[in-house]
């Protein structure tokens, strides 16, 4: 307010200001700010329609303390809102805790060799030389703090191997302030590290105060900590100054007959990257050894496996969800901490925006469900997608059934009880099937099995696309033909894992025992038909030939193997067939699968860039007005003179080169705002043209805020292009 | 006079004139020292050794500063003077309670003539003092002066290269420490070798066994030296280095009694075929790590398991990145371009310029881009195109920390849209990195 009567009082002065700020006169001009409008998605599932509905009514953030929303248009009552809070709580809890537990395993074998290298490094051993341990950490950054903080605890406090300071690049300004960094690490003084050149005064008598980065101070410490060893580490050897780190080396290498140094380097790309940055001469005083930290597939398989897989883990991922996932792992993060974070966020948005998610809570007890439903709830699964399959499944066999789920609450409770038993047991059986299905792969085909992680098949399985796929079709025939030992040594390790099929394996495994030793009293092994090597002769009748000499030549254990072979491979794929069912033939699949991506894509990848280019390029996209053309066609029209003056600024801009001219660009946006009246001459007088050409200003200078444009230096009056759209 | 020299040589054997010199130099009683002394010689030659070894025997108190371990050069004149002062204070056997830190070369000076005592020599070793980090200009010949304004001391400066101008001192007393050619390499190791077979305490070392041992290490330091010695082994400790490297796999076949000791042109071509011919090249960069142990078919299966792989994004992104420092901007249409391009007009310039003798661009360096040129390089090489959000920008940081791009300009917002870039890593990473996934550089690079 205080600006407009500045404004108003002296408008005289205004041509003299930078900068001012405009209020605009006219009606058309003071509307009110854009807000955006979602986009239209046709694949929009009933259930998330009754939640925008329901986020109407939760603007305003409930009275109860967490803030989760009142669903059901109000209608569901505190107790449920309650219940939906703390099941929440409780399965996330739950998931983080086995998830943790899992990651704090993933580093401790390196963990534990990094620990043993600092014991052993010493003088016997690496002679003259530094002893150095490269820890080969990989390119996901974010891990690098995590780790180095473990290998910190483990060295000082756990094993109690000695003082560990940890280096930054932050710390890599010169090599003062890094020799104080870790003569304050391992000394653990505080005082006198402030000014420049301080001194650190002496604690004991016996020694004599220092400069607060003499080394000596170190020397000191260890006379009264014999066997403790100095491991200094640099997290980030990459983006560490090469010439401090020089320095560094050859000063720790310098101090060493004195002080037990041990370095570690972290790396992140690559050994020969490493080198390359330092000198020879360097290099040649390290020596040591390197340590691999888990590779990231391998964390993220086991994590995958504990937090979703795990039958106790009641609320799964869908497959649309678990594709966006997965994928912006994959091409974007490669990190299992953003991994957690998705899910975290899975966990949150169902319980938040789902009252059916009350169900998750109390899956245990019949009694807790009964009572935790209330008539709204009932209605708001009558309204589930997955409900009408299953009324209309029932309706041949039992119709009285059918009108009780549709009229009777009770029934329903029981139906859902019954149900959600059944989704539950369908996630075991996946798990199962899934752990027996990734033993097979890995004994049939290892190169495979490690090619594509179990996460990557998991959303085709919940499809039910999975057994018609090549890769599950290979594993079946390439175990088909495997010889008789593998095929033995296959059918024990999967009778050991958990599934209904582990007595008929056993059994089988048994039964190839037998024949095979039968076999061997011969002196010869078992061969199946489907083992015999492919012919290669020219003609299909030499083939034919061929085959059935060697078919002749096969015993009567032979065929009874073949016979074996066939019927457990078959019984294996009905198996399979059976388990990998799509999760969409299950009643209340809605509840106990979390299948939403745009929460994800949207909350995970925002796009700032592309959506200012949106707004700014199809400005009716968001306003939603007749007048700027946004609703008709999908291309939009254009520019056109009611459009917001910016976005006619924006796309003029975009059709001009990389130097404007900035009268150019104001003839173009005059031309186009006024439209007809353009032709008139320009009329310094007018009202109407002085204000568009305030207008203008503040478009260009929106645009320069926005980063689209900079003044040039080369050509006076000229403005250079900076962004150029879709980048 | 002769029988500690004596005992010297023998201890260090090719420098008899060096030590010849300096104990003729500083051990006199009767003749003043120099005061100022300058050993110099290139790396590994025995300065700093020898000129201890000759200060201990000829029994001259004695301060030594090894330069090396000082960060900078107040800290050097406070080792400098407080080692003195723990020489004399030892000395005498009185303590003195406040601690003195000179922090110039005025203020050293001042305070060693107050400390040195008027009579006996006293000798100040500044070892490696041109490695000093914080070397100003006057510092050295302030240091070398030092000696003339004290009575009694004497600088000894262990450097690497004499020169007049070093000091400012006319024609400094210097002694010169050469380097050892092969037979005073092969002399000098063969003081200390290695044993052949693990001694227990029971067996006795047996003279027979010694002189084999003896053999067989100064042959194998000569055939080292042959193959190395000029380029990868190039001074003493180097060769050391080496030898100590490749002596368990030299005699493994003895120990597993293949061979004789006295086999050693059989052993040593064994050696050769085995472990020269794929690492020599790992000799000369001296790698920190021994090579991976692993049998090789456990090692090649594992190989590209075992590294650490970056995000399929990053590896385009530095790919453009790598495109956008070595194409030049005004080709980037013919390169990148969606459309067809014709084929002739491109065949025709590279002709054109393969007659104008320019260097390869590859040769030339990375020069640096724009950002927004980058990112649009990237979605020209993308097979599907992606928007862009902010994974992409998170990424580009990481590669940024990761050192692999790096920022040239110092515009204040990392991804502003002109700031300059450069990608920081060679072709070969590169195409390592593009061929994981089946990105074909070289067709996108300018000749």
């Amino acid at each position: 307010m205080d600006d407009d009567s500045v404004l108003n009082d002296d408008s005289g002065s205004l041509e003299h200001q930078a900068c001012y700020i405009y209020t605009p006169t006219s009606e058309a001009l003071s509307s009110s700010t854009p807000k955006k409008r979602r986009a239209a998605s046709s694949s929009r599932t009933p259930r998330s329609k009754r939640e925008k509905v329901d986020s109407k009514n939760c603007e305003t953030p409930g009275a109860l303390g967490h803030g989760f929303p009142t669903l059901l248009r109000d209608l569901e009552d505190e107790y449920a809102v309650n219940a939906r809070y703390d099941a929440f709580q409780r399965l996330w809890g739950d998931v983080e805790r086995r998830t943790d537990n899992v990651l704090a395993q993933v580093n401790d074998e390196t963990l534990q060799s990094v620990s043993t290298f600092a014991s052993k490094a010493g003088q016997e051993i690496y002679g003259e030389k530094l002893p150095t341990g490269l820890i080969l950490t990989g390119p996901n950054i974010a891990a690098h703090g995590v780790l180095f903080e473990q290998i910190e605890t483990r060295i000082q406090s756990v094993d109690k191997r000695g003082r560990v300071a940890i280096l930054t690049s932050k710390d890599s300004s010169n090599l003062k302030n890094v020799l104080k960094k870790i003569i304050r690490c391992v000394t653990e003084i505080h005082e006198g590290f402030d000014d420049e050149d301080d001194i650190v005064e002496a604690k004991t008598g016996r020694n004599p105060s220092r400069y607060n980065y003499d080394p000596e101070i170190i020397h000191d410490w260890c006379s009264t900590h014999p066997d403790a060893k100095v491991v200094v580490a640099v997290q980030d050897t990459e983006a560490f100054d090469p010439a401090v780190l020089v320095e560094l080396i050859s000063i720790l290498h310098q101090y060493l007959p004195k002080i037990p140094f041990i370095l570690l380097l972290g790396i992140a790309t690559s050994e020969d990257i490493f080198y390359e940055k330092l000198p020879h001469s360097t290099i040649r005083l390290l020596r040591g050894d390197r340590f691999d930290v888990q590779r990231f597939e391998e964390s993220m398989e086991q994590v995958f496996e504990e937090a979703v897989l795990s039958s106790q883990s009641i609320l799964k991922l869908g497959p649309r969800v678990a594709d966006v996932i997965f994928e912006r792992q994959k091409d974007h993060t490669r990190s299992v901490a953003s991994f957690v974070m998705a899910l975290k966020y899975a966990y949150m948005s169902h319980f938040y925006a789902n009252a059916l998610s009350v169900v998750l809570g109390s899956v245990d007890s019949e009694e807790e469900l009964n009572n935790i439903l209330s008539d709204a709830h009932c209605e708001a699964i009558r309204n589930l997608p997955s409900f009408k399959p299953f009324v209309e499944a029932k309706i041949s066999t039992f119709p009285w059934q059918a009108r009780d789920l549709l009229t009777s609450n009770k029934a329903l409770k029981a139906a859902v009880f019954n149900a959600s038993k059944g989704c539950r047991s369908y996630s075991t059986n996946l798990s199962e099937a899934i752990t027996v299905f990734r033993k097979l792969q890995s004994i049939v085909s290892p190169q495979q099995a490690n090619d594509i992680p179990t996460y990557e098949l998991y959303s085709r399985i919940l499809w039910g696309e999975f057994t018609t796929r090549p890769a599950f079709r290979d594993a079946m025939l390439t175990a088909k033909k495997i010889n008789a030992e593998k095929f033995h040594a296959l059918l024990t390790s999967l009778s050991e894992l958990p599934s209904e099929l582990s007595h008929k394996l056993s059994a089988a495994a048994d039964k190839v025992q037998e024949l095979q030793s039968e076999k061997a009293a011969k002196g010869s092994s078992l061969v199946s038909e489907f083992a015999l090597p492919d012919s290669h002769r020219t003609t299909v009748k030499s083939g034919r030939v061929r085959l059935d000499e060697l078919k002749s030549g096969m015993t009567s254990q032979d065929t009874e193997y073949h016979k074996l072979v066939a019927s457990t491979i078959q019984s294996l794929e009905k198996y399979f067939k059976d388990k990998f069912k799509p999760y969409t033939n299950l009643f209340l699949h809605e509840i106990f699968f979390y299948d939403l991506k745009s929460p994800h894509s949207q909350v995970f990848a925002a796009k700032p860039r592309p959506s200012v280019e949106r707004a700014l390029s199809r400005p009716g996209d968001y306003l939603g007005c007749e007048c700027c053309g946004g609703n008709d066609d999908e291309e939009g029209r254009g520019i056109e003179g009611s459009q917001p003056y910016t976005a006619i600024l924006y796309q003029l801009y975009l059709e001009s080169p990389a130097l404007i001219g900035v009268y150019d660009l104001w003839s173009a946006f005059r031309m186009v705002s006024l439209g007809d009246k353009a032709d008139q001459e320009e009329d310094e007088d007018d009202e109407e043209e002085k204000e568009l050409q305030a207008q203008f200003y503040r478009a260009l200078a929106e645009l320069r805020y926005l980063g689209f444009v900079k003044y040039s230096k080369k050509k006076t009056d000229h403005l250079v292009k900076l962004a150029w759209k879709g980048l | 006079m002769a029988g500690p020299l004596e005992s010297l040589n023998a201890r260090f054997p090719c420098r008899e004139r060096q030590i010849g010199d300096l104990a003729a130099l500083l051990g006199q009683d009767d003749i003043p020292a120099p005061p100022v002394l300058v050993l110099f010689g290139t790396e590994a030659t025995g300065k700093s050794t020898i000129a201890k070894a000759v200060l201990d025997e000829i029994e001259i108190p004695y301060a030594y500063v090894s330069c090396k371990e000082c960060v900078t050069a107040r800290h050097v004149f406070e080792k400098a003077y407080t080692s003195c002062d723990a020489l004399i204070t030892s000395s005498n056997g009185e303590d003195k309670g406040r601690q003195i830190r000179p922090d110039s070369v005025n203020a050293l000076a001042g305070q060693l003539q107050k400390l040195i005592p008027s009579s006996g020599k006293v000798v100040l070793v500044l070892d490696a003092i041109d490695k000093q980090r914080e070397i100003t200009p006057t510092m050295l010949s302030g240091l070398a002066r030092m000696g003339e304004v004290i009575k009694n001391l004497t600088v000894i400066m262990i450097v690497t290269v004499s020169s007049t101008r070093l000091l400012n001192v006319s024609e400094p007393p210097s002694i010169h420490f050469p380097a050892y050619n092969k037979e005073e390499c092969v002399k000098i190791l063969s003081l200390s070798p290695k044993s052949i077979f693990e001694v227990d305490e029971e067996d006795e070392y047996s003279e027979e066994m010694e002189k084999e041992d003896q053999w067989l290490w100064a042959q194998c330091c000569s055939a080292v030296w042959d193959i190395m010695g000029k380029y990868a082994a190039r001074n003493l400790n180097a060769l050391k280095d080496v030898v100590d490297e490749l002596w368990p796999s030299l005699i493994q076949p003895i120990v597993d009694n293949e061979y004789g000791t006295r086999d050693f042109p059989k052993l040593f071509n064994r050696l050769k075929n085995e472990k020269l011919r794929n690492s020599e090249e790992s000799y000369v960069s001296m790698q920190i790590t021994k090579a991976p142990t692993a049998t090789a078919t456990d090692a090649a299966s594992l190989a590209p398991n075992r590294a650490h792989d970056l995000p399929y994004f990053s590896k385009y992104l530095l790919c453009s990145a790598y495109l956008a420092s070595f194409n030049t901007a005004r080709y980037d249409i013919r390169y990148f371009s969606k459309l067809a391009e014709s084929t002739g007009k491109r065949k025709r310039v590279t002709k054109r310029k393969n007659t104008s003798r320019q260097l390869n661009r590859k040769h030339l360096g990375p020069r640096p881009f724009q950002l927004e040129r980058m990112l649009a390089i990237f979605q020209a090489i993308l097979p599907s195109s992606v928007l862009s959000s902010v994974d992409i920008g998170s990424q580009i940081a990481t590669l940024s920390s990761l050192r692999l791009i790096r920022k040239v300009s110092n515009v204040a917002s990392a991804t502003d849209a002109s700031s300059k870039w450069r990608v920081n890593v060679g072709y070969e990473y590169v195409k390592v990195v593009g061929r994981s996934v089946k990105f074909d550089l070289e067709t996108h690079l300018e000749e």
